[in-house]
C-alpha cells in the first residue's frame, strides 16, 4: 500500500517504535548496564592482578572511575531532567553511546590490545545503534566503531602507542593476525549493522502499514455503524407512520368495524410495534458498537440503578404474581460508565427474567463486591436454557425455540446488546441454565474501564 | 374559538393521521412539511401550541426550529411538543425531565405517538 505521507508523519514512520518515552526507559536500562559492566570489569582486573598479570592499573582504575562518575552523571539526569522530546533523548543516547565506545577502545588499549577478546562487545553497541537510528545512520556509528578499533591495532602495531601485553606471545607484532582480527572484525560489524537495520527497516515499513490499515478498518467501522443506524431511522419512519395510522382509525371509527376486523388492525398494530422494537435494539446496539471501549460518562451507583430496574419491570412481574428479591453487599464500589448504556444493559437482563419466569415464580438479583470491581447474579426460576442453545444466546437475532413458544415478542438482539454493553466496559457476562430449572446470569463489571 | 395546533413534520401520513385526531378532539390542526415553512407560519398564524418533530431533513433539524421560535418575540411563549425518541435518533444520553433547562421545548413524546396520549398531552398543554 503506498501512500504519501506528510513530513510530521514520514519523520515519524522513520521512528517508528521510537518515542521519547520509550527511549527514555531504554536509557535507564543502558544505565543498569554500565553498572554491571562496570562491576563485572572490575572483577576481571582483581583477578588478573591475582594472576600477577602486568598490566598498568592505575589507568585501569582511573578509566573505570570516569566510567562510573559518567554513569552517575547519566543518571542524575535521568533522575532530575522533568521533560523530554524525542530528539532530546536520541541525542542523550547518542552520546551515551559514543563515549561508551571510546571508553571501551581504551579499556581494550589498557588490556592488551588485539591479544584481548574483549573487542566483541562492540558488537552491543552496534546492534543497538542499528535499531534506535534511522534510515542508514547506523552505518555511520558501526563506521566510527570500525576506525576506533583500526586505530587501536595499527597505531600499537607501529609503536605510535604503547602495548600493554596481557600474554607474553606479542600477538599485536604479527602483520597477519593483525589483518586477520581487522578484517574478521569489519566484516562483522558491518554485516551485522546491514542485518539488523534491513530487518528494522522492514519492521518499521510493515509497522507502517498495521498503523494505516488500523485507521482504514476504524474508518470502515464508523461508517459501517453510521449506516446501520441512518438505515434504521429510514426503516423507522414508514412503520411509525403506518402504526400512527392503525392506531387513529382504531381510536377514532374503531367502534364501527366488525370485531374481525377491528381484530386484524389491532394485531397489524401489534406487529407494527414489535418492528420498531427491533429497529430501536438495532439502533442501539449500533450506537453501542461505535461508542467502543472506554467511553464512559461518570461513576453509577449500581445499586441504586437496579433499584430502578426492578420498580420499572414490577408492574409486569406483579401482574404474572412474580416477587423480588433483593441482597447486596455493604460498600459497593461505584462503577465508571455511561448510566443510559448500564440502565440498558440491567433492564434488558432484569426484563428477561420476568419475561422467562414462572407464573409466582421469585426472581433473585444479588450485588457482591469483588476485589476489582463488582458482580450482579440475576436468577429466575423460568423455562431455563437448553446446552445447545446457551452458546448462541449472544448471538444478534437469536431466540431458542422454547423461548419463542414462551413469548412471542422479542427481537433477539438484547443479549447482543447486553454483550457488547459488557464487553464496552471491559466486564464480562455468564450464563448458567439447564432446562425447566431457571437461568442464572452473572456479570462482572471492573470499578475502572479497563485501559 | 378552536384552539389552534400546528404540526411541523414532513411525514404527510403521520400530519394526517394526527390531524384526525386532534380534529375529533376539538382541535384546529395547521402544518407545515419542513422547519422552514413550520417556522413561517408559526409567525403568521400564531398557533396555541406546536407539534415538532425533531427529525427533519437534517439529523437535529427540529432542535434548530425550536432555538429558532424561541428567539421571535411573537413564538417565544408557544408551548412545544417535540415528536421523537431523543437518546434513540440522535445519540445523545441525555433525560427530558432533568435537563429541561438547556433544552427549548415543554415536552418529548415518542413516536409512534397513541392517539389518546397525545390528545392528553396537548390538552394538558393548551390548559383544558
Amino acid at each position: 500500500m503506498k501512500s504519501k505521507l506528510s513530513f510530521s508523519e514520514s519523520l515519524g514512520a522513520q521512528f517508528t517504535l521510537l518515542n521519547a518515552t520509550m527511549l527514555n526507559s531504554r536509557i535507564l536500562w543502558s544505565i543498569r548496564w554500565r553498572w554491571v559492566a562496570n562491576a563485572g570489569f572490575f572483577l576481571l582486573i582483581l583477578l588478573a592482578r591475582s594472576a600477577d598479570i602486568l598490566l598498568d592499573y592505575e589507568s585501569i582504575w582511573l578509566t573505570l572511575i570516569v566510567l562510573a562518575v559518567s554513569n552517575l552523571i547519566y543518571q542524575a539526569i535521568y533522575i532530575f531532567k522533568k521533560n523530554y522530546s524525542l530528539m532530546g533523548e536520541l541525542s542523550f543516547i547518542s552520546v551515551h553511546m559514543l563515549v561508551d565506545v571510546l571508553i571501551l577502545t581504551w579499556l581494550i588499549h589498557l588490556t592488551g590490545g588485539v591479544e584481548n577478546p574483549l573487542y566483541f562487545f562492540y558488537i552491543f553497541h552496534v546492534i543497538i545503534s542499528s535499531i534506535i537510528f534511522p534510515k542508514n545512520l547506523p552505518y555511520l556509528f558501526t563506521t566510527f566503531v570500525f576506525l576506533l578499533f583500526n586505530v587501536l591495532v595499527w597505531a600499537e602495531f607501529y609503536h605510535f602507542i604503547a602495548h600493554n601485553c596481557l600474554y607474553e606471545a606479542q600477538f599485536h607484532q604479527n602483520p597477519y593476525l593483525n589483518i586477520l582480527s581487522v578484517a574478521v572484525f569489519t566484516t562483522t560489524v558491518f554485516l551485522t549493522t546491514h542485518i539488523c537495520t534491513s530487518f528494522m527497516k522492514l519492521f518499521r515499513k510493515s509497522q507502517r502499514e498495521v498503523k494505516q490499515l488500523n485507521r482504514l478498518l476504524m474508518e470502515k467501522e464508523s461508517e459501517k455503524s453510521s449506516f446501520y443506524r441512518y438505515t434504521s431511522h429510514e426503516l423507522k419512519a414508514p412503520v411509525v407512520s403506518i402504526k400512527t395510522s392503525i392506531d387513529v382509525v382504531l381510536a377514532s371509527a374503531g367502534n364501527g368495524l366488525p370485531d374481525r376486523a377491528r381484530h386484524l388492525l389491532k394485531r397489524a398494530s401489534a406487529r407494527a410495534e414489535q418492528m420498531l422494537g427491533m429497529l430501536k435494539e438495532l439502533l442501539e446496539l449500533s450506537w453501542e458498537q461505535s461508542k467502543g471501549k472506554n467511553e464512559a460518562a461518570g461513576y453509577v451507583d449500581v445499586k441504586e440503578l437496579l433499584k430502578q430496574v426492578v420498580e420499572m419491570e414490577r408492574p409486569v412481574a406483579e401482574n404474572k404474581h412474580m416477587r423480588f428479591e433483593t441482597d447486596s453487599d455493604d460498600e459497593l464500589p461505584l462503577i465508571l460508565a455511561d448510566k443510559n448504556s448500564l440502565q440498558k444493559l440491567f433492564g434488558n437482563v432484569v426484563g428477561n427474567a420476568v419475561r422467562y419466569n414462572r407464573e409466582g415464580g421469585t426472581i433473585h438479583i444479588r450485588t457482591e463486591k469483588k476485589e476489582k470491581g463488582l458482580a450482579v447474579i440475576i436468577q429466575d426460576e423460568g423455562i431455563g436454557i437448553a446446552g445447545d442453545d446457551l452458546k448462541k444466546i449472544f448471538d444478534p437475532f437469536y431466540r431458542s425455540a422454547e423461548a419463542k413458544e414462551y413469548a412471542e415478542s422479542g427481537s433477539g438482539l438484547g443479549l447482543s446488546l447486553v454483550r457488547q454493553i459488557v464487553d464496552n466496559l471491559g466486564g464480562w457476562i455468564e450464563v448458567d441454565s439447564a432446562p425447566g430449572r431457571g437461568s442464572t446470569f452473572s456479570i462482572f463489571l471492573p470499578a475502572e474501564a479497563a485501559s | 374559538m378552536k384552539k389552534k395546533v400546528l404540526i411541523i413534520d414532513d411525514d404527510i401520513d403521520l400530519v394526517e393521521a394526527m390531524r384526525m385526531t386532534l380534529e375529533e378532539a376539538g382541535l384546529e390542526v395547521l402544518d407545515a412539511q419542513s422547519g422552514k415553512k413550520g417556522e413561517e407560519r408559526a409567525l403568521k398564524e400564531h398557533p396555541d401550541l406546536i407539534l415538532l418533530d425533531i427529525m427533519m431533513g437534517e439529523q437535529d433539524e427540529g432542535f434548530h426550529v425550536a432555538y429558532r421560535l424561541r428567539s421571535h418575540k411573537e413564538t417565544r411563549d408557544i408551548p412545544i411538543i417535540m415528536l421523537s425518541a431523543v437518546g434513540q435518533e440522535t445519540g445523545f444520553s441525555f433525560d427530558p425531565e432533568k435537563d429541561k433547562a438547556f433544552l427549548p421545548v415543554q415536552e418529548f413524546i415518542d413516536k409512534p405517538v397513541n392517539p389518546d396520549h397525545l390528545v392528553e398531552k396537548v390538552k394538558a398543554h393548551l390548559g383544558y
